[in-house]
């Protein structure tokens, strides 16, 4: 798998239809065509993208050492396992709970009246 | 019999113990069971089996093994109230709630406790039950505890916790549970039950959702915990974060630089380490490359561990050892397929290593970039002459006059390219010419290197405060001397952005004509008109405040220039700014054959207008520009004004003039 560190190179190169080992004279070509595919007056938006590619292409130096010295690695981060659902914690001391408890407490006792509160 | 023999005796008698003990256990299990299917139901011993049973099932339940507990008490069929309630009671603690609600069903005290737990359980909203025993309205408030904690209201929770009376159900965990789920804020210390009094399982759940839900505090936490939950509740918080966007790819590493690799699962462990080595690259460099090390041998991004490398060697200030993984980075991403611009600029930096390190391999690294720009179509643009850019540094000691000559060529090309900027003040030596040098790298390129280079040798950076050190200046110089700029100061008014520089030119005029050098300063002012230089209309304002002489010059200049009506409607528009009522009341006497009626009527009155102590138009904003560090005009500020805070040019050429013995000078400036 290619590094993240050359991802933006090889998504230009994809958008140009470049192959991956292109000289600039052939990244030329792929752009003019995908220009003429994708004018600037009917379709601006990909013209936009068409053109940054190129760019990129065309002048790598500054973008391709700024992301060589960039102080963060650019592979995707590790990923967590996600958090526990609000509750399930607390549901499961309940159930630990309940499995301490001795089964006499279960056994009603005789209150007297009025000590017993309502509940919703 | 040594220490480490008798704790190996001891281990195997516990062992030996144990599984005594779970022999014993089992085979009184198959006893009792044997006993519950071999009597007649309706004997007494039968009756008193059942009664075994689950007094067996009760024990087993709370001593943790919840599944043969259930095992046990569902074998007696539910024959008996109590072997009910024990199959409900563990299947609940077991998670097993349709289970447990039908062991329940034919005995009402248990149903009556477990029916809140089960319905919260699921989700339901808890139901109302007049007669209830305390151990069921203890359940009724877990429910309502379980309730609000999923609705995520941290104080309607402690409130029904805290209503929970006759508090059967484990208190103080139940209170730490509420606190890890929902509390604002909370210390480790109140969680502590959480990892003291029940199994593995819920102190792992419990570390992960503190972990969560109090993400923030989760570094103390982790002080406060065995390792194992530490590494949970971190991993946890760290999920969370990023969950809710928090953590981007510096955050990311940030934290884990702080909490280590460890907290990250283990099969991301590579990556974990990659993140924290970045995290640690500014602060600790070595510790940075142990980890980049790591996660090398876990098998983390080649490329990345790389690059790490050479930004540690850097910080390190190793430029040979940065320059080995740049070249390593450069030949991995050549090899790459789509990574040659990478591995252009890889080899570029590196070349650019060797050559400020003199290393000998900088050659190595210019053919290698070289190849590799041909390769691409790349050499002939940015790239080769970066390239050249790299040769000439590498030259800087050796020949720096065929360096300076590169640099040169290349600059030819692109005037901005900040790297030939770079080694062409390396070659320079001379201090003033570096400045000048440096004044020109600031010109043509605008980097904030250079400003901020230029701004620590040059001195002032404001233009109050040059037109402040320029005062100081001619203040202190000889009175018959030229009044001229140092090249330091030159440099300083030239970094200075266009309206800056302008300012300084209205304030060296003012300060020439507080020194009587006003001839000096009209002709300075008539030259940038002729250049067509902004600032003169300022200057002429000033300097019409001179008196009628100066507007009769300016009068001759401009009216031999432009005919005499526009050099009127010009000059006493300027002499009204510059609130110099005789230059424009002379002006008027000279110029009012050419208006209408009307507009000497219009121009009495805006002369009528002027006053002297204020500053308008164009003078008052170069003023303001100026101030403090500079007071243009200290006669026109308001006289209630408070005294400014910088420098007062009148009273400084007065102490000036003073000493010298000379009296200060004539008009009302």
């Amino acid at each position: 798998m290619p590094s993240e560190l050359i991802a933006p190179f090889l998504a230009a190169r994809r958008l140009l239809e470049a192959a991956d080992d292109a000289p600039l004279v052939e990244i030329k070509r792929s752009y003019r065509r995908a220009v003429a595919a994708h004018p600037p007056d009917r379709d601006p938006e990909q013209f936009g993208r068409i053109r940054a590619a190129f760019e990129l292409l065309s002048e790598p130096l500054a973008p391709a050492t700024e992301r060589l010295v960039a102080p963060h690695p650019y592979h995707p981060p590790p990923v967590f396992p996600p958090p526990p659902a609000r509750g399930a914690l607390f549901l499961a001391v309940l159930r630990h709970a309940v499995a301490q408890l001795p089964s006499d407490a279960l056994v009603v006792t005789s209150e007297p009246a009025g000590t017993k509160r309502d509940h919703e | 019999m040594g220490r480490k023999s008798r704790e190996k005796q001891a281990r195997r008698d516990t062992e030996r113990e144990n599984a005594e003990r779970l022999t014993t256990d089992s085979e009184r299990r198959a006893q009792l069971l044997a006993r519950l299917t071999a009597g007649d139901v309706a004997s007494s011993a039968f009756r008193a089996a059942c009664e075994e049973v689950a007094f067996e099932a009760e024990r087993l339940r709370c001593a943790g093994a919840l599944t043969e507990a259930l095992d046990l008490a569902s074998a007696g069929g539910r024959r008996t109230a109590k072997l009910a309630t024990e199959e409900a009671l563990a299947a609940f603690a077991l998670g097993l709630d349709d289970r447990a609600e039908s062991a329940a069903s034919g005995v009402p005290e248990t149903r009556s406790f477990l029916a809140p737990l089960l319905a919260a359980a699921r989700g339901e909203s808890v139901r109302a039950s007049k007669r209830v025993s305390a151990l069921a309205r203890e359940a009724i408030q877990c429910a309502k505890v379980l309730a609000a904690i999923r609705t995520g209201d941290a104080r309607k929770a402690e409130r029904e916790r805290s209503a929970t009376i006759d508090a059967q159900l484990a208190p103080p965990l139940l209170a730490a549970a509420s606190s890890a789920e929902v509390a604002a804020r909370s210390s480790p210390h109140e969680w502590s039950p959480l990892w003291t009094d029940v199994p593995p399982a819920i102190s792992e759940q419990a570390a992960a959702t503190i972990g969560a839900r109090h993400s923030r505090d989760v570094l103390s936490f982790a002080l406060e915990v065995p390792e194992r939950w530490a590494a949970i509740a971190c991993a946890s918080a760290l999920g969370s974060r990023a969950a809710e966007g928090h953590a981007d790819g510096v955050r990311l590493a940030e934290l884990l630089a702080r909490l280590g690799p460890s907290v990250v699962p283990e099969a991301q462990r590579a990556t974990g380490a990659l993140y924290a080595s970045f995290g640690v690259l500014a602060t600790s460099p070595e510790q940075a490359l142990v980890l980049l090390e790591s996660a090398l041998g876990r098998g983390a991004d080649l490329a990345e561990c790389l690059r790490g490398m050479w930004l540690a060697e850097d910080q390190l200030e190793r430029p040979g050892r940065a320059a080995k993984h740049a070249l390593r980075l450069s030949r991995h991403l050549a090899a790459t397929p789509g990574g040659v611009e990478m591995a252009i600029a890889a080899c570029v930096e590196a070349a650019r290593l060797l050559a400020s390190s003199a290393g000998a391999r900088v050659r190595e690294a210019l053919d290698l970039g070289l190849g590799l720009a041909q390769r691409a179509g790349l050499a002939e643009g940015t790239v080769g002459r970066q390239l050249q850019v790299a040769e000439a540094l590498s030259m800087v000691s050796s020949a720096p006059e065929a360096a300076r000559k590169i640099i040169e060529d290349v600059l030819k090309d692109d005037p901005k390219l900040v790297s030939a900027w770079e080694v062409l003040l390396d070659l320079e030596r001379d201090p003033t010419a570096s400045l000048a040098l440096l004044t020109r790298a600031v010109e043509a390129t605008a980097h904030p290197d250079f400003e901020a280079q230029a701004r620590a040798l040059g001195g002032p950076t404001t233009c109050g405060a040059v037109a402040a050190a320029i005062a100081r200046a001619w203040s202190a110089a000889p009175k018959s001397g030229e009044l001229t700029l140092s090249a330091e100061l030159a440099a300083s008014q030239a970094r200075l952005a266009p309206p800056d520089r302008d300012a300084v030119e209205v304030a060296m005029i003012a300060l020439m004509m507080a020194l009587d050098r006003t001839d000096r300063a009209l002709a300075r002012a008539l030259a940038a008109r002729e250049r067509g230089d902004p600032w003169w209309t300022a200057a002429a304002s000033l300097l019409m405040r001179k008196g009628e002489v100066i507007a009769d010059r300016w009068w001759e200049v401009l009216s031999a220039a432009h005919g005499a009506t526009s050099a009127f409607e010009v000059l006493f528009e300027l002499a009204i700014d510059g609130s110099a009522r005789p230059a424009a009341a002379r002006l008027l006497s000279r110029g009012a054959h050419l208006l209408s009626a009307d507009a000497v009527k219009r121009a009495k009155r805006a002369l009528g207008r002027v006053r002297p102590g204020e500053l308008s138009g164009q003078i008052g904003s170069i003023h303001d520009r100026l101030h403090p560090e500079l007071c243009l005009l200290r006669p026109l500020e308001r006289q209630d004004a408070p005294e400014p805070p910088g420098l007062d040019m009148m009273k400084m050429l007065s102490e000036v003039l003073d000493q010298q013995g000379i009296p200060p000078p004539r008009g009302r400036w």
